[in-house]
Order: C-alpha cells, then sequence, then structure tokens
C-alpha cells in the first residue's frame, strides 16, 4: 500500500471539516452553544433515520463550533493550551426565584427615614488611657472600663446600692438583654409578616399576640382540670366555658303547656 | 326555681308515664288552672301559675318548698318519683293492686308485696310496670312499685313470691319527713 493510498483512506474515514449550511448556523462561544435554524430537509420515515440525520446535523454544528474556537486567541496555561472565551451573548434564564429581600428590622427602618448610614464599628479601641488599643467588648473590653477602677466614688444617692461595682455590672448586662429582646422581637416579626395569614387591619404584632393567647387557651386544655389548677400567666386571658342557657323562670303556663304537650307528642 | 329543660321534661314524663300513661296531658292541661312544674334544688314540683310567680320574688336560699313535690332528680340525671306525688298519680293511674289488711301494714313499713297479700289487681298488667297500691277495705292510695310478675304469671306463683317491688309508700311521710318536700 502506497502513502498515497494511506492519505486517501483516512481521508475518506475521517469528515470533512468544513461544513456549508443554507442559512449560517449562529453561534454564541461564550455559552459555547451552536443554534442551527436550518430545516431537516427530507422527513425520514423511521426513528432510526431520524435518529441518524439529528446525529448528523449535531456533528456538523459542533464542527463549525469547533472552528470557531479554534480561531480564537489562545493562553498558555498549566494545564494547556486554553481559548479565550468571549462573553456570552444570550441571557440565560435563572434557575431559582430571585430571593425577596429581607424586611427592615425597626432600627433599619428608623435610620431610613432619618437618613443614618451604618457605620462599621472596629472591635479593637484604642485606649488613651494605658495607651494599648483594647477591645471595645467581651473579654477585656473597654466597656468595662469604670468597674475596673481601683476606686470609685459612691454617688451622694441614700438609695444607692452600695455595691457599685455590681450595680454597674447589671447596668451594662440590662442593656445586653433589652437588645437581645429587642432581636429577638425583630426576628418574630420577621417571621410574622412574611406569613401569607397576617390578620387584615392587624400589625404583625397583634397578630402573634393574638395567636399566643389562642394557643394558652388551647394548652389548657391539656390536664384533666382544664388549666383550673395551672400556674397563672401575668395577663392570661380568661377561659370562659360557654353558659348554659336556661328558659326564664317567668314563663307562662301557657307556654309552657305548648312546649310539654309538644314533648308528650314526641313521646307517644 | 327554674322551668324544666326539654331533656328533663323527657325524663321526668318518661318516668311518670310509667304509672300514668298518657294520662300526663290531663296534668298539663286542666279545666281548673294553669299548672306548671318548676325545678328547685333538684326537685320537681307541680304548682299553681299564681302561686309560682309569687314564689319568683322568694330568693333560691330561702325557698323551702312550693306546690306538690313530685320527685327529684338524682347526680346521674335520673328521676325519682316521691310518695308526695300520689295524690295525682292514683288519680290517674292505669294500673292497680290492692292490698288486704294483712299486708298494709308491712308495705307501709318499706316491705316489698307477696302473693298473700295481694287481694285483687288490674288483669292486664305487664311485668316491670309501675302501679298504684291500694288498701282493699278503704280503696285508699298506700304509695306505688313496680310489678314483679305480669298479672297472668301471679296465679302460678307461690304465697310468699313478691308481686310488687316497693317504690314509695305513705309511711315516707313519717320516715323522711325532713327529706321528702
Amino acid at each position: 500500500m502506497s502513502v498515497d493510498e494511506i492519505i486517501k483512506k483516512q481521508q475518506a474515514e475521517s469528515k470533512d471539516i468544513f461544513v456549508s449550511k443554507i442559512y449560517p448556523v449562529a453561534l454564541d462561544l461564550g455559552l459555547l452553544a451552536a443554534f442551527d435554524e436550518n430545516l431537516l430537509g427530507i422527513q425520514p420515515s423511521k426513528s432510526a433515520d431520524l435518529e441518524s440525520e439529528l446525529l448528523k446535523n449535531t456533528r456538523d454544528a459542533t464542527q463549525l463550533l469547533i472552528n470557531k474556537i479554534v480561531s480564537l486567541p489562545v493562553e498558555n496555561t498549566d494545564e494547556g493550551i486554553m481559548a479565550k472565551l468571549p462573553q456570552p451573548e444570550n441571557v440565560i434564564p435563572r434557575e431559582k426565584p430571585v430571593p425577596k429581600e429581607k424586611p427592615l428590622t425597626r432600627w433599619e427602618k428608623f435610620a431610613k427615614i432619618k437618613g443614618i448610614n451604618k457605620k462599621k464599628k472596629d472591635r479593637m479601641v484604642y485606649d488613651e488611657q494605658s495607651g494599648k488599643v483594647r477591645p471595645a467588648w467581651g473579654y477585656k473590653g473597654i466597656n468595662k472600663k469604670e468597674e475596673e477602677q481601683w476606686l470609685i466614688p459612691l454617688p451622694d444617692n441614700p438609695n444607692q446600692d452600695p455595691d457599685i461595682r455590681k450595680t454597674m455590672a447589671e447596668k451594662r448586662n440590662a442593656s445586653v438583654a433589652k437588645n437581645s429582646r429587642r432581636q429577638k422581637r425583630n426576628l418574630e416579626e420577621a417571621a410574622q409578616s412574611s406569613k401569607k395569614n397576617t390578620k387584615p387591619g392587624l400589625d404583625a404584632r397583634a397578630t402573634y399576640k393574638k395567636k399566643l393567647k389562642q394557643s394558652i387557651v388551647f394548652s389548657k386544655t391539656a390536664t384533666a382540670s382544664l388549666g383550673k389548677f395551672d400556674k397563672k400567666v401575668e395577663g392570661e386571658p380568661k377561659t370562659r366555658k360557654p353558659k348554659r342557657k336556661l328558659e326564664s323562670v317567668t314563663r307562662s303556663a301557657k307556654d309552657e303547656r305548648d312546649i310539654n304537650k309538644a314533648i308528650l307528642s314526641k313521646l307517644f | 326555681m327554674r322551668p324544666l329543660t326539654e331533656d328533663e321534661t323527657k325524663t321526668f314524663f318518661k318516668k311518670l308515664s310509667n304509672y300514668v300513661g298518657k294520662n300526663i296531658s290531663s296534668l298539663i292541661d286542666r279545666p281548673d288552672g294553669m299548672y306548671c312544674f318548676r325545678l328547685h334544688k333538684n326537685r320537681v314540683y307541680y304548682v299553681r301559675e299564681e302561686i309560682m310567680k309569687l314564689a319568683i320574688s322568694v330568693g333560691s336560699k330561702n325557698l323551702i318548698s312550693l306546690g306538690i313535690c313530685f320527685g327529684k332528680f338524682n347526680n346521674s340525671g335520673k328521676f325519682r318519683l316521691h310518695i308526695t306525688s300520689l295524690v295525682y298519680i292514683a288519680q290517674y293511674s292505669k294500673y292497680k293492686v290492692w292490698v288486704k289488711s294483712n299486708g298494709i301494714m308491712s308495705f307501709l313499713y318499706g316491705n316489698h308485696i307477696l302473693k298473700a297479700h295481694v287481694g285483687k289487681m288490674s288483669e292486664d298488667v305487664p311485668e316491670h310496670m309501675g302501679v298504684v297500691i291500694y288498701s282493699l277495705d278503704s280503696d285508699t292510695p298506700l304509695g306505688f312499685g313496680a310489678t314483679a310478675k305480669a298479672a297472668t304469671e301471679v296465679s302460678k306463683a307461690n304465697p310468699n313470691a313478691i308481686i310488687v317491688y316497693h317504690q314509695a309508700d305513705a309511711g315516707e311521710y313519717l320516715r323522711d319527713e325532713d327529706t321528702l318536700f
């Protein structure tokens, strides 16, 4: 077998890299996509024929795509020669819906009205007295500076607790507790307002309050005594039994006679 | 004091019909005046309308009794007839038993009526039916009870067999004086 024959055989086996289409195939190199808008031509009767026809079309479109990619500017990386793809032309719709905006907290609402911008605070603060950088709160925090003084003058208030350090610490902890309470309230309100079943005419907090009261009433039915001996919570709603409705004692004997006659006729 | 509810009226009438049958209607609808039933401290009273209206002005704690007490509802909601209702039950009773003089005292002390004591009885009394007991001599009502046997079976029974179970007798006026009215 001569060299020419081998080349000819090779050419016969390998498919043509130059594909001609009546209508040019649209390419989006950024997405590595080819859009063939040409008609399929003959209508193949068998599904197997259709399959091979589609396969041939796909190969041609892919060939055109590859041809274009090869002609792109290349980049030499550690993993080999890479083509630099342009930005995609088509926009693919996102899979998931756009995330909803988080409801604003009370402070955020207030800051928006007042035009207050959030400033990021540094955790570490410079302490002028000692000339050191200390954390603003927490372990060795600067917010405990006053309590840590070796001498604290007592105020002239007679009602003051003699342990001034303790009252200072309590005050500091109370503000932390207050903040965490507010955070909890914010979370509850956010959870409520996102729900569809927020009652019209009631804000989130009122709805939450109403539900809480209802659940207290429901929980009372858990014990045999219907909550008679349970510990009472402050502001707990009263659980009232429906009142028995009785006839008036002054019901006239005439009416009673007719009623009794009706009952009697039912019995016999 | 209050009128009876529908359920209470039903249980009451059912019990009463055991003794007087359909004659309850003549208690309800009387030609001589308007009468009504009132419940007070679980007891049912049969009372004339004018007296009932007067009794309204008496506080429930102060009111001891009014009209004629027919009986009481017990805690399980059943109705129990009292001897005080005998006046009306005897008047309208369907079935009667007459007791000989030797059985009268025994019955009035709360004993059942034996065959030996029975002077005569209504012919068609079924079993477990309310009957009014009369004395054979004077034909006065003494109390009431429930038959242990149907009238047809009485002739076969031995002399010591119980014919009527005791329910209430006139002796209770003395024995249960404090709780009766």
